[in-house]
């Protein structure tokens, strides 16, 4: 009798200790019912695709499970994911390639899903797309009954009637011209005042219905490795340094001539490169030009940033007016890229492959990107609301347990790679960017609205469990 | 018969042998106090009395009224009792504990007084005035590898005084301190695999500098203002030491030959790559009161300044391997710390000693890591004095350092968050001659 009552005291003890650890200080902000209006970053999209494992450590189920212990209801997919996810195969060279398909996508859906990121969706399509079929990825994450009008992601938030959201939107109304390598106003990039009034809208109605809000600033892409991994100038693969003729650098060749300094070469480029183009003949190469979806010019990269400079601007300035908190997710990029993130001793930057913030899809970031991401949501939700969140723990994210799964690596040193051309058109189509026609075609991008959400969504089955 | 030579060389080459032995940092940031075991059993509050040999460290005015050939040698035990750390997210996190080894140091020291003629006396002093050693148990699984499992820092003063008694009640006294110093920091070479993209280790890092110098000067006064309140001051200057020495890199395996040969094309494992550092100490500055309560009981207090701000960075630079060139900042603080002690002489031959210290940490929160994790500390001291036949000194000090919380970092610093707690014990035992 004596044991049993001892029992029952440690139990009751040990509940009592248990509970504080989920009751985390969210201060005048209330999880009770949360939302997450976003993209592919939102989502956790990671090298190509989504997958359950990134997707469980999602930005906004990594806020909410820190902010309530609880866990959200998201759209899931099983590995090898949707699409499959590209995966590094070689070191030397260094050869990035997409899992294989595996049969149709296993999909595990909820209804009325709390993060409703839907990756490719730019401010107008949060608050407009219903164009979408029942196989579209937009449907299956929106999940709602096939119908003439179904809701947008907006209308899906303010369903849920929330009291708290995360707005990560903005990103993909610069992330077409990246990627794309043409700027094209209304096509690859939004114009200044349809995203103002837009993601006004957006904002608006979320913090008219109640809802305390965390919105982010969008980061600029020219930062990317996608952007910023292959110089304008011929590197020997070998070694990884520039090559010299007559103690000159050789520049490669672009749609208009040799490209200069600060124009920037998309990573799908490494395959023409590999097999000449955009090499002078002078230097062992075809002497064809890169075509233009592979090059951004030194106008085009100033373009970008000054629009992405424009949107963040609009996105504090409506922050202050609905007296939200933003996180300067455009800053980390910055920092990644930059001076990078010492955590331990371990330094952590945006570097392609070997830097641990962006996965292999050259735009996406890692989970540990996502987590620090996660934090700097946290900590300015804590500075808003008064509230004592504890930042996610980075440990598991960096050294994790699945170290054994290391394939056998010929070749001994990392140097030079190649994005393979299968690789590559697979970016373009996640990214929802054709390669065109002609060079400079206006019709280019199929960005026209409601689209988005398509290219993955095609490969869908119709049978969605 | 013995030589004047060999009499006093002795007690200092003792002196010497038994430092050579890594000190741990206890005095705030890495400054050790302990170096006599009279004063350290009024907790150090002695610059307003320094009537013993240990005068040249702690006012070197005091062997101005010492008017006698003496010799001293003593050393200080002190042992972690406890060295803990808990991790915090968002690095290393929960869960990802430490534990510092249980490791005993002996910082030592040697004095010796000549008096030349009536109003002047000339002081050879040996000491240990700074030190540090930190080692973390588990290196193969402590989350701060990365940053230190294992570090050593020591130092030996050599600081011959002169001191002249201007009157009766007033002393002056000056010194140059020669200082030898050499600092050794092991650490893990962390590598991000990129097909897990996740981070293994690679390489264990020794960086070990030569024994090299650095000069300096002390100087004090004393006053004793009226048979019983006396007051000192005594300055210590900076000293910068610049050493070189080598950084070697031996190779630990991932475990898969082609990646192993990859990284050993790229690291100079198993070479010594020429490094070099350097290290600004304090300056300090002690100013003492002194009043004799009765004709058995003497008390003091003591207001000790360290200019900690000299101590901004710890800069690694590998002058043929620019790539591996590391700074850690540390940004520390000009810090304070009081003392409080009393004697009370129970006959001609013995004396027994209390003390109190609250040592002010210099270190600011975002330094405070697995290489050196500081805190504000709060020590008591029982002491014991024998003069006689053979003169001896003994302190005992409990040292309970502040749960320390590390919440913040430097903007160009690195993440590691979490508590760290620290005890020690200090014995100190010193001989006359």
């Amino acid at each position: 009798m004596f044991r049993g009552k001892t029992l029952i005291v440690l139990m009751v003890v040990a509940a009592i200790a248990a509970a504080p650890a989920f009751a985390q200080d969210t201060g005048n902000a209330d999880f009770s019912r949360f939302v997450a209006l976003g993209d592919s970053l939102g989502a956790g999209f990671v090298s190509g695709g989504l997958v359950r494992g990134a997707q469980e450590d999602s930005v906004p189920a990594l806020v909410a499970k820190q902010a309530t212990g609880q866990d959200i209801r998201q759209p899931y997919v099983e590995p090898p994911g949707l699409p499959p996810l590209l995966r590094l195969v070689n070191l030397a060279p260094l050869t990035i390639t997409q899992l294989p398909a595996g049969g149709a996508p296993q999909l595990d859906l909820n209804p009325l899903h709390q993060n409703l990121s839907v990756p490719g969706y730019d401010v107008g399509d949060a608050l407009r797309d219903r164009d979408r079929g029942p196989t579209d990825l937009a449907s299956f994450i929106l999940a709602a009954p096939p119908s003439p009008n179904p809701p947008t992601q907006l209308e899906l938030a303010l369903a849920q009637q929330p009291t708290f959201a995360i707005v990560w939107l903005g990103n993909n109304d610069v992330l077409g011209a990246a990627v794309s390598g043409r700027v094209i106003e209304g096509v690859t990039l939004t114009p200044v005042s349809q995203f103002m009034a837009d993601y006004s809208a957006v904002v608006g109605a979320l913090k008219n219905s109640g809802a305390d809000l965390v919105l982010a600033t969008i980061p600029d892409v020219t930062f990317i490795p996608y952007v910023t991994t292959i110089p304008p100038v011929l590197v020997n693969p070998a070694t990884n340094q520039p090559v010299t003729i007559g103690g000159q650098l050789v520049p490669l060749i672009g749609p208009n001539g040799p490209l200069g300094p600060n124009d920037r070469v998309l990573l799908p480029a490494s395959a023409a490169l590999a097999q000449g183009i955009g090499i002078p003949q002078a230097a062992g190469g075809t002497g064809q030009p890169l075509p233009d979806e592979l090059v951004l010019s030194e106008s085009e990269v100033s373009a970008i940033r000054s629009r992405t400079n424009a949107f963040n601007q609009i996105i504090r300035e409506v922050a202050s007016q609905t007296d939200s908190p933003v996180a300067d997710i455009g800053g980390l990029l910055l920092e990644g890229a930059g001076n990078g993130f010492d955590l331990g001793g371990i330094e952590f930057t945006s570097d392609f492959v070997t830097g641990g913030l962006i996965s292999l899809d050259g735009v996406h970031p890692t989970p540990l990107g996502y987590a620090l991401a996660a934090n700097e949501f946290i900590r300015v939700i804590n500075q808003h609301y008064g509230a004592h969140i504890q930042p996610v723990d980075l440990y598991r994210f960096i050294f994790g347990s699945d170290a054994s799964a290391i394939p056998s690596i010929p070749g001994a040193s990392i140097a030079g790679f190649v994005f393979t051309e299968e690789a590559g058109q697979h970016m373009r189509e996640v990214l929802r960017v054709d390669r065109p026609s002609t060079a400079g075609g206006g019709n280019g991008g199929n960005r026209d609205g409601g689209a988005k959400g398509r290219g993955i969504g095609s490969r869908l089955p119709g049978r969605i469990h | 018969m013995r030589s004047r030579w060999t009499s006093w060389i002795e007690p200092l080459l003792i002196g010497a042998l038994v430092a050579l032995v890594a000190s741990p940092a206890f005095a705030a940031g890495f400054s050790i106090f302990e170096n006599g075991s009279k004063a350290m059993g009024m907790a150090g509050a002695f610059t307003a009395q320094a009537d013993d040999p240990s005068a040249m460290f702690h006012n070197a005015a005091g062997l101005a009224f010492q008017h006698e050939r003496a010799f001293q040698v003593g050393t200080t035990l002190i042992t972690n009792s406890k060295g803990d750390f808990e991790g915090a997210p968002p690095f290393p996190g929960a869960g990802q504990n430490g534990e510092q080894d249980d490791t005993i140091f002996y910082p030592s020291h040697a004095y010796w007084v000549e008096p030349i003629g009536s109003n002047w006396t000339f002081g050879l002093g040996f000491n240990d005035p700074y030190g540090l050693g930190v080692k973390w148990k588990n290196p193969d699984d402590w989350a701060g590898r990365y940053i230190s499992y294992d570090v050593s820092l020591r130092t030996f003063d050599l600081n011959p005084t002169i001191a002249w008694q201007a009157s009766p009640s007033f002393g002056i006294g000056f010194g140059v301190i020669g200082r030898w110093s050499d600092l050794e920091l092991n650490r893990r070479i962390p590598f991000l695999n990129p097909f897990t993209q996740q981070v293994q280790d690679i390489g264990d890092a020794q960086l070990s500098s030569d024994l090299d110098s650095g000069y300096g000067w002390n100087a004090g006064i004393l006053h004793k203002a009226t048979p019983r309140f006396s007051w000192g001051l005594s300055y210590r200057s900076k000293i910068k030491v610049d050493y070189g020495g080598d950084g070697r890199f031996t190779q630990i395996s991932t475990g898969i030959a082609a990646l192993d040969g990859a990284i050993s094309a790229q690291i100079p494992f198993d070479q010594n790559l020429p490094i070099k550092t350097s290290i600004e100490f304090p300056d300090q500055a002690s100013l003492g009161l002194a009043y004799q309560v009765s004709r058995n009981v003497l008390v003091e207090t003591d207001f000790n300044w360290t200019g900690w701000s000299s101590f901004d960075e710890l800069p690694i630079d590998f002058t043929q391997n620019d790539a591996f060139d590391s700074s850690v900042p540390q940004r520390y603080e000009d810090a304070n710390n009081y003392r409080a002690g009393l004697r009370w002489t129970t006959s001609p031959q013995s004396q027994w000693r209390f003390g109190y210290v609250y040592d002010e940490s210099p270190q600011p929160e975002a330094s405070v890591s697995a290489l050196l994790p500081d805190a504000n500390r709060n020590g008591v001291t029982i002491g014991y004095g024998y003069t006689g036949g053979l003169d001896f000194d003994v302190a005992f000090m409990y040292l309970k350092f502040d749960e320390r919380t590390r919440n913040e970092d430097f903007p160009d610093g690195d993440v590691f968050h979490g508590t760290f707690n620290t005890t020690a014990y200090l014995l100190g035992l010193t001989l006359g001659f």
